[in-house]
């Protein structure tokens, strides 16, 4: 579904919630658990860190309702939150760790030949995980996401020229990174 | 839209080939025309491979858990708020019960004493001290419960 075709209640659940009303919270809670989840275990590639941090946003977000400002958008302003929340649980898990980028098994695939369905995903996450966070969070919110370019501008408060730029490097990036575990684009 | 983006000039946005003015031009293009919107998700290399993940699964228990952490620490602020609110208005009455107390014998002249006071305003440095009691509850009240300002960190991380 894309999140800009929310429907149009949600404006009216998330005043309601916004006031304390349970009802509608729980509905907002409902309706964002699953965007915000999918992005979150996209940028940390960790069911359990997925998890808690997507609690951890869904929180945030919910207790920061009476601060959200209905002229903007809801959506750009969730996954704001998120991202945020995931920029500082990277940096705190390399802190702690130096990061794992992730154990990738040398699966060494053969170049060339035609991939099922489940390879072409299970090699896109690998060359996902590779890739620098400021590159995966730009790729997860528009091939996942499915954001408009100008709204990703607004979740990284960039100028849209920066964010072109940083897209069309961070495509080129996955697409080395896909091809080198011999997915064929 | 009138005028479409051609092939062309889309074949320079997906492979990355155009300046970023070029590029926030064809963006905005796109972000307005769902017929080149789709034409240029079809054109990408990576097409396939990003039709070909599926979403995750939502944990169970993931909603009703953030809506009972937010119940209970909207508890707890309103406890903290109550034990602030408390505590200041103790002050507030310790202050005023210390000048009553050092008055004149009696309750109806220590009542007059104290409204001179107030009436002089030499009662100011006890308000004062009301007044700083009161100043967590006010503090409490006003400071964000979350931070949102954006974490910069990302391209340091990168
Ligand atoms: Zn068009």
């Amino acid at each position: 579904m894309r999140l800009h075709d929310a429907p149009h209640d949600e404006s009216a659940h998330i005043a309601l919630a916004a006031d304390g009303d349970p009802t509608a919270r729980s509905w907002v809670a409902s309706r964002w658990a699953a965007p915000l989840h999918r992005f979150c275990l996209r940028m940390l590639r960790d069911e359990q860190d997925a998890q808690e941090v997507s609690q951890e946003v869904l929180v945030k977000l919910l207790r920061a309702l009476d601060r959200y400002d209905p002229q903007r958008s809801f959506s750009t302003w969730a996954y704001g939150i998120a991202r945020n929340a995931c920029i500082d649980h990277l940096r705190r898990r390399r802190l702690r760790t130096h990061e794992p980028s992730r154990e990738v098994a040398d699966t060494s695939p053969t170049p060339l030949q035609e991939a099922s369905r489940a390879e072409r995903a299970e090699r896109l996450h690998e060359a996902l995980a590779e890739i620098p966070p400021m590159y995966r969070e730009i790729l997860v919110l528009y091939h996942f996401e499915h954001l408009k370019y100008t709204e990703i501008a607004e979740v990284l408060d960039l100028p849209l020229g920066t964010v072109m730029n940083r897209i069309f490097r961070a495509r080129g990036k996955l697409r080395t990174a896909y091809e080198g575990r011999g997915g064929v684009a | 839209m009138s005028t479409h983006v051609d092939d062309a000039l889309l074949a320079r946005f997906v492979a990355g080939d155009l300046g970023e003015h070029a590029a926030a031009h064809v963006a905005l293009h796109l972000d307005a025309c769902p017929a080149c919107a789709n034409r240029a998700r079809e054109a990408d290399p990576l097409a396939r491979a990003f039709a070909a993940v599926d979403d995750p699964v939502v944990p169970e228990g993931l909603v009703a858990a953030a809506l009972a952490e937010v119940e209970a620490r909207g508890r707890a602020t309103d406890e903290r708020l109550l034990g602030l609110g408390l505590a200041a208005a103790l002050a507030v009455t310790a202050s005023m019960l210390s000048v009553l107390s050092t008055g004149p014998v009696g309750w109806a002249a220590r009542l007059r004493a104290l409204a001179d006071l107030v009436i002089d305003g030499a009662l100011g440095p006890w308000l004062a001290l009301g007044t700083v009691g009161l100043l967590p509850v006010v503090a409490l009240l006003a400071l964000p419960a979350d931070r949102e300002a954006p974490a910069l960190a990302l391209e340091r991380a990168a």
